[in-house]
């Protein structure tokens, strides 16, 4: 009976240091099982099926705005957990600090890599996801850092290698906006809109 | 000891005796027949020694008869028709390559990599009057032209003149002086100093860091126009590839119209060309062709890139294949 009584107590205490350990909230970035079109201005296939416009495959993921005239490339879009790649991109180890200031993310060697390896799409870049504990936070672009086309939704520019090209212009990993999608005025995002992935990288000390 | 000696002799010998090719009477006096058809003075009834490299195992000499073949044809130039058929013996060894059999290709190019808007099938980019390939490796300019330096200033090559000069980039230099004034004659290494609008871009970005933020569609149509990239100039905001009317601005959509698209860059001109990579997403300008063939651009890669002078091989690495587009108006 009293060696019962021990392994309860045994148990009871373990429970409970068990209990005070807090489980970490996991950031990690996911690529996209297929192209989602932007939310902004009016699909270009819809638009292009209503004025009976042919041959607009060259900006077939592109919407319209109507109102200026103008094709967005990269535009606001929105995701839900069954867009996801079923493996992240980015793990929440490889995320180590968010700088708010500079509205930029310090991601370790191997997530840095893993980046710069990505095929570059110049026109409609490739979509990405910011998760807290998978559920979809911040929708952006990786955006080629020789790209002439503008993304007026969240981007993050960066450069492509492989073999035959070692063109480096940047190493930071920062998060931006165009003003608009005519002329190319980049300005950081302000991150305080997502205030899901502040908590969470404020709560596992990772905000600078 | 001494016989030893004499029966390796005996070996040696026949061995070498029996290693030589043992030719039928039809063979022998085929091969006779395909030397004597390089024996100038055949006419004169004189049977010259004639140099052959494979011992008439192959016909060496071209047919200047009045009857040629042409494929499996017999064909008679003069009668202007088929006089004959050939057929084909596959079954023998020494049967001759005929008609149009030696000038197809074995094996596509190993280089076809590094010309990707080409067959790998082709000679010379398929235009022999500007291009040569002299050790079958890839074509070169047949007469020389200037190599563009990233300054977008032009190097002299072999064979360059001031006659090249004026067809090729429209620029009048036979006095011996540049357009500075400084002292330049054409020869192998000298660079000419050029000032136009797109060396202007190139400078400005190298002495300021200052990096205009048009785009490359938008650098390239101003630089066609003769103009500096800047705010003004940057009214186009789609590649020529992409713009879809309905879609598109008014101004790129007239603009496209004024543009038709160039079979190859041998078709391509010194700033007026615009040259589309990928499926539309760069746009650069033609900016001359040197002596290895290699074609340069004027580019600004990105909004947020310097204008330069670049190598095309470098901006189809980057951006995908090329297609050329040359201004409606003549050469």
């Amino acid at each position: 009976m009293k060696t019962l009584i021990n392994f309860i107590c045994v148990l009871a205490v373990s429970f409970f240091f068990n209990s005070c350990k807090k489980n970490e909230e996991q950031v990690e970035f996911y690529l996209l099982k297929k192209r989602i079109i932007s939310t902004e201005g009016i699909p270009v296939q819809q638009y292009a099926k209503m004025k009976n416009i042919k041959n607009f495959e060259s900006a077939k993921y592109c919407s319209f705005d109507t109102v200026k005239k103008q094709l967005i490339y990269g535009g606001k879009f929105v995701v839900n957990q069954n867009d996801l790649q079923s493996e992240p991109l980015v793990t929440n180890d490889e995320v180590l600090k968010l700088d708010m200031e500079k509205s930029e993310l310090i991601l370790s060697e191997s997530a840095r890599k893993k980046i710069s390896q990505i095929n570059p799409s110049m026109k409609y870049g490739v979509q990405f996801v910011i998760t807290v504990n998978k559920k979809p936070c911040l929708t952006g672009y990786f955006r080629s850092n020789i790209s002439s086309y503008i993304y007026n939704w969240n981007y993050i520019g960066y450069d492509y290698y492989n073999n035959n090209i070692e063109a480096k212009r940047d190493d930071n990993f920062v998060i931006r906006q165009n003003a608009d999608y005519e002329k190319w005025k980049p300005v950081l995002t302000n991150l305080k809109n997502y205030p899901e992935i502040i908590v969470a990288l404020k709560n596992s000390n990772r905000l600078k | 000891m001494r016989k030893l000696y004499y029966l390796l002799i005996f070996i040696f010998s026949f061995s070498v005796l029996s290693a030589q090719e043992k030719l039928t009477k039809e063979e022998q006096a085929r091969r006779e027949k395909n030397i004597q058809a390089g024996n100038p003075f055949a006419k004169y009834g004189y049977k010259a020694k004639v140099a052959t490299l494979s011992k008439g195992k192959y016909l060496e000499f071209h047919d200047l008869d009045s009857i040629v073949t042409i494929g499996t044809m017999r064909w008679h130039v003069d009668k202007n028709q088929i006089v004959g058929r050939i057929k084909i013996d596959t079954l023998n060894p020494d049967a001759q390559p005929i008609g149009d059999a030696p000038g197809r290709w074995m094996s596509p190019d190993p280089l076809s990599e590094e010309f990707p808007s080409y067959s790998p099938y082709n000679f010379c980019y398929n235009n022999p009057v500007k291009f040569k390939d002299p050790d079958g490796r890839a074509a070169i300019t047949a007469d020389g032209d200037f190599e563009p330096t990233k300054e977008g200033n032009l190097r002299v090559e072999k064979g360059d003149t001031p006659e090249k000069l004026k067809k090729e980039y429209g620029l009048v230099l036979t006095t011996g002086k540049d357009q500075n004034g400084n002292k330049f004659d054409f020869k192998e290494g000298d660079v000419l100093v050029l000032n136009n609008n797109m060396t202007r871009d190139v400078a400005q970005y190298d002495k300021s860091g200052v990096i205009e933020p048009e785009s490359c569609h938008e650098a390239a149509y101003s630089a066609v126009k003769g103009l500096e990239i800047n705010q003004n100039t940057a009214e186009v905001h789609s590649s020529l590839d992409g713009i879809v009317e309905g879609l598109s601005s008014s101004t790129a959509t007239n603009f496209a119209k004024s543009y038709t698209q160039a079979s190859s860059s041998s078709d391509a001109v010194f700033g007026k060309t615009i040259t589309v990579f990928g499926d539309g997403a760069h746009s650069a300008v033609f900016y001359g062709t040197s002596n290895d063939g290699t074609n340069y651009y004027y580019s600004k890669n990105g909004n947020g890139g310097p204008p330069t002078i670049s190598k095309e091989s470098d901006l189809v690495n980057q951006y995908g294949s090329a297609t050329y587009f040359n201004p409606n108006t003549k050469k």
